[in-house]
This record gives structure tokens, sequence and C-alpha cells, in this order.
């Protein structure tokens, strides 16, 4: 199995170096790759088109096929070129995830590789249970997709944020202020546990392509499908880092490749 | 007497002459900048202090928009870290209330930034409505079709008057919420803007001035302008993001007059 990690707007949060390390104990091999478009894209221009039209605007509608702004291909243009940064708009991971797909040359589509996308997009999927879009911090599958925004913002913050917040009102600077509050039991944008969480994130991608099984039902192993921020930090932070089954799979796993 | 003596006719001519000399000297301005709130006058400053031609065209017969006020009709104003950086150039006092966040008088900051777009050598037009937008080969935006604001207020029935159109090579949008030339070219049927949208709160700085740019060939939005465009949501009373994203709008803006 050989991972290809790709840095695509992760943000200075990430240390792609140490993940890229983090896995290699795991017993993969390992490649640290530049933007992911920049690299299998023939032209960043319909790259920023294709990124313009999957914009959610309305969390209970499905994207639909739509001609974007052209305001928004120039945002997203500024984007891809760096000199803009990635914020203040959600995506549909979905069609993120099939845009990508579709870049991606023939023979670099294998199961005995994972390309791995850390981006700081923001990006949603669409439930049809409850015909709404919800937050993501990973989208599982080919490519797997990691946002660092989404593990900001997807998994809940504790109950008496949001009712203290909704006292406060919808104010950047009251946010900011609870924020400040809350300390270290919610994770915020540039906080230094982002590097260990998204390990934990980067294993679950690797369980589901090993295995098919990315998550866990024991709360401290770092594949537990976290929805709250306290259950994902205890998740990532406890030791030992997996649960005795997952050890035991990936230990088999490493000792098979021997 | 404490006065010179001058003749009625004298002050007349004086009023007349100068403004006709520079509204004819900016029928063709390089930028034109629709509103003279804190995002357009930011613009304005960084323009014409790069020695572009620079006109403001404004709806009321003052300028700072918002900016001479904070929340709740108090005049005490803040901006978000990295903003006060505009308040040290314009050369504002402030304070720091919590990390990150300075509070400052509104008096004093809009009328430096009014003083620093004027000292700069911007133009202004007070009591100037943009009825409508001067368009080019491909729809681009080439300026703007004025009126004074009063004419605006009269029932068309009675009001005949037309108006004048002013050229630029480049229109920046800093009108506000009411995004007054984008509607224009949305009237025209050559634009949509998107309302509010599904984003969050706190993001809605950044994501306004990340946003500042060419929202139609000829036209950048900036302020929040830039929200009602892109549907981003609504901020708090605080300004960071007014200020810096009128220097992304004169950043963009001078990409443009390179290219041409």
């Amino acid at each position: 199995m050989k991972i290809f990690i790709y840095d695509e707007q992760g943000g200075e949060a990430v240390n792609f170096q140490e993940l890229a390390h983090y896995l290699k104990e795991k017993g993969a091999r390992v490649e640290v790759r530049g933007g992911f478009f920049s690299r299998f894209a023939h032209s960043l221009d319909d790259v920023a088109k294709s990124l313009a039209g999957m914009r959610i605007f309305d969390p209970t509608r499905k994207i639909a096929q739509e001609e974007p702004l052209y305001g928004e291909v120039k945002y997203e243009q500024r984007v891809l070129s760096s000199k803009a940064k990635a914020g203040g708009v959600l995506y549909d991971g979905i069609a993120l995830q099939s845009y990508m797909r579709s870049l991606l040359p023939r023979q670099e589509v294998s199961l005995e590789k994972l390309h791995l996308v850390i981006t700081s997009r923001m990006i949603a999927t669409f439930d049809e249970g409850d015909r709404r879009y919800h937050l993501r911090a990973i989208v599982l599958g080919y490519p797997a997709i990691i946002s660092t925004s989404g593990i900001v913002e997807a998994p809940a913050k504790p109950r008496e944020f949001y009712l203290q917040r909704r006292l406060l009102g919808e104010d950047p600077l009251a946010e900011a202020q609870l924020k400040q509050k809350f300390g270290q039991k919610i994770l915020d944008y540039g906080d230094v546990r982002m590097g260990d969480v998204i390990k934990g994130y980067a294993l679950q991608a690797l369980f589901y392509q090993l295995f098919g099984e990315a998550f866990c039902e024991d709360k401290r192993c770092r594949l537990y499908n976290a929805h709250w921020q306290e259950e994902l930090i205890e998740a990532q932070f406890s030791q030992p880092e997996l649960c005795p089954r997952h050890e035991s799979m990936l230990k088999q796993w490493k000792e098979k490749r021997r | 007497m404490l006065f010179e003596k001058v003749e009625e006719k004298d002050v007349t001519q004086a009023i007349v002459g100068e403004f006709s000399r520079m509204l004819s000297e900016y029928a063709e301005s390089d930028v034109i900048i629709v509103g003279g709130g804190p995002a357009g006058l930011t613009a304005a400053k960084e323009l014409a202090s790069k020695g572009v031609k620079t006109l403001i065209i404004e709806r009321n017969n003052y300028l700072g928009g918002g900016f001479w006020i904070g929340g709740y009709l108090m005049n005490k104003v803040t901006v978000r870290a990295p903003g006060e950086k505009v308040l040290d150039e314009i050369g504002v006092p402030y304070q720091e209330y919590v990390k990150g966040l300075y509070v400052t008088d509104g008096p004093h900051a809009c009328s430096k930034l009014i003083a620093a777009a004027c000292d700069a050598g911007a133009k202004i037009l007070n009591m100037t409505k943009v009825d409508d937008v001067v368009l080019r080969e491909g729809n681009r935006v080439s300026g703007v079709v004025i009126n004074w604001t009063p004419i605006s207020a009269l029932p068309r029935e009675i009001t005949c008057v037309d108006p004048v159109s002013l050229q630029a090579k480049v229109v920046i949008d800093a009108t506000g919420h009411d995004a007054e030339v984008v509607s224009a070219l949305v009237r025209r049927g050559l634009m949509k803007v998107r309302g509010y949208g599904a984003m969050w709160v706190e993001r809605s700085e950044d994501a306004v001035v990340e946003h500042t740019g060419e929202a139609h060939p000829g036209l950048i939005v900036a302020g929040m302008a830039v929200s009602t465009v892109y549907g981003l949501p609504r901020m708090g009373p605080t300004f960071g993001a007014m200020l810096l994203s009128g220097k992304r709008a004169a950043e963009v803006a001078l990409e443009m007059l390179e290219k041409e």
C-alpha cells in the first residue's frame, strides 16, 4: 500500500512530513505530493470553474447544475494561485471527490494506492434521510478528503457553547470570546493539536482502503467516529491509540507485507 | 472688515468653475469607486496614492458611510486584527479591548480616512447616484451613468432629467448591501447575485476580504457589496473586513490596470 498525500491548501497547521512519518510507522509507503489540482489538472481555469459549481447555498437543497458566477470562478482562480485563502465557502464533498477522481490518471488508480487530499476548504455531504447537508471532517473513498476546517466545525462543540452563543447572537466577536472561554475543550483554527487529529482521520482513510472499515465503536480508539469535539479529542489523544481489535488488524496487515 | 471683499458672482464662479473643471477632467478616470464608505475610501486612498486617477461617487452629501458609528448608534468602532494596521497607516489611535480586538473613536477614524483619501489625491462627487453602467465589448463595465441624488427622489412623471456618463478603466462597487452597480447589471440580465447563503459566521470577515475581486469584467466588488453578490453572512459591527476589502480591491484594480 502506498499513500499519496496532497497539500490542497491544507493550511499552515498541517505538518505533512510528520503525517507521512506517522503513516510510514503504520507500515505504508508514503509520498507527500504538492497540490492535487496542480499535479493532475490540465487547466486550473477548468478546476476553478468546477469548484465554483460545487458551492452549497442552501443546506436543505442539493446543489444544482448551474453556471457559476464570473466572480466565483475568479475567486477560485485566486485561491488556486494562492492569491486568496479558501474560506467562507461550503462545497459539496461528494461532487469534489468525484471531480478529483475524474482527474486521476488511470495508472494512479489502484487498491494498492491511497490518495489522501488535505484541504482547508469546508465540505459537506447531503443526507437523503433528513434531506440536508452535513459538514464533514472527512469524505472517505477515492480519493479520501480531509478538511481541516471541517475538523473544527463538523464535530459539535459542547452543548453549552451553542446555548451561550444563542444568547450572545451570531457575532464573530462573541464567538471568539466564547472560544477563549471553552479553551482546550474545543478545536479551533490553527490549533496546535490539529496535526495529531489529522493523523486519526488519515488512519480512518487507511483502514477504509485496507479493510472497508473506517470506524470503531470504542470511544478511546482513534478510529472512533466522533460527533462531538470532546469525543474527538478523547479518541485522538488516548493511549493506546487503537483498540485491541484494530491494533491487531493493523499488525496482521503489517506482518503480511513483510 | 475682517474678510476680503468678494462679489457674489466670484463665489458662484469659483464653485461652478472648479466643479466643472474637476468633472470634465474626471469624466474619464482610471478608477471610479461607487460608494464612499470605509471600503471605498480605503481603496481610493490606496489607488490615488499610487498615482491612479481615482474618482469616488457618493450618493449622500457626507462621506464615510457607517464608519462614523459602531453598533446601536454608539460612536466607538471596532476592528479585528489585522485591520488595525490600516488605522496605523492613517494615524488613528486605538486600544486593544481583548486580544485581537481594537476599539477607536468613530469620528476620528472616519475623518482621518476621508482625509487620507483626499490627501492621496482622490476626487469626490457627492450627492450623486449611479443609475446605470456604461458597457463596452463583451459587456465589460467601462463606466457609470450618474445623476443627482435628489432626482431619484422625485416622481418619474415630473422629472425627465437625463443622466450623464463617466468612463473608467475599472469600476469598484463599494455601495454596501445595496450593491448598486451590480444591481444595474442584474437589471440588464448580465449578472446574478446569490443573496444570503449557507456559510458560517466566524469566517464572514475573512470571506468578504477573500471574495473581494472582479465580479464581472471591468467591475470589482468591495465591502458589504461582496456579501450581497456571493451570499456571505452579515457580520457584527466591526470594520476590519471593510478596510482590508478596500485594500484588496485596490490591489486587484492595479492588476487590472497593468493588464490594460
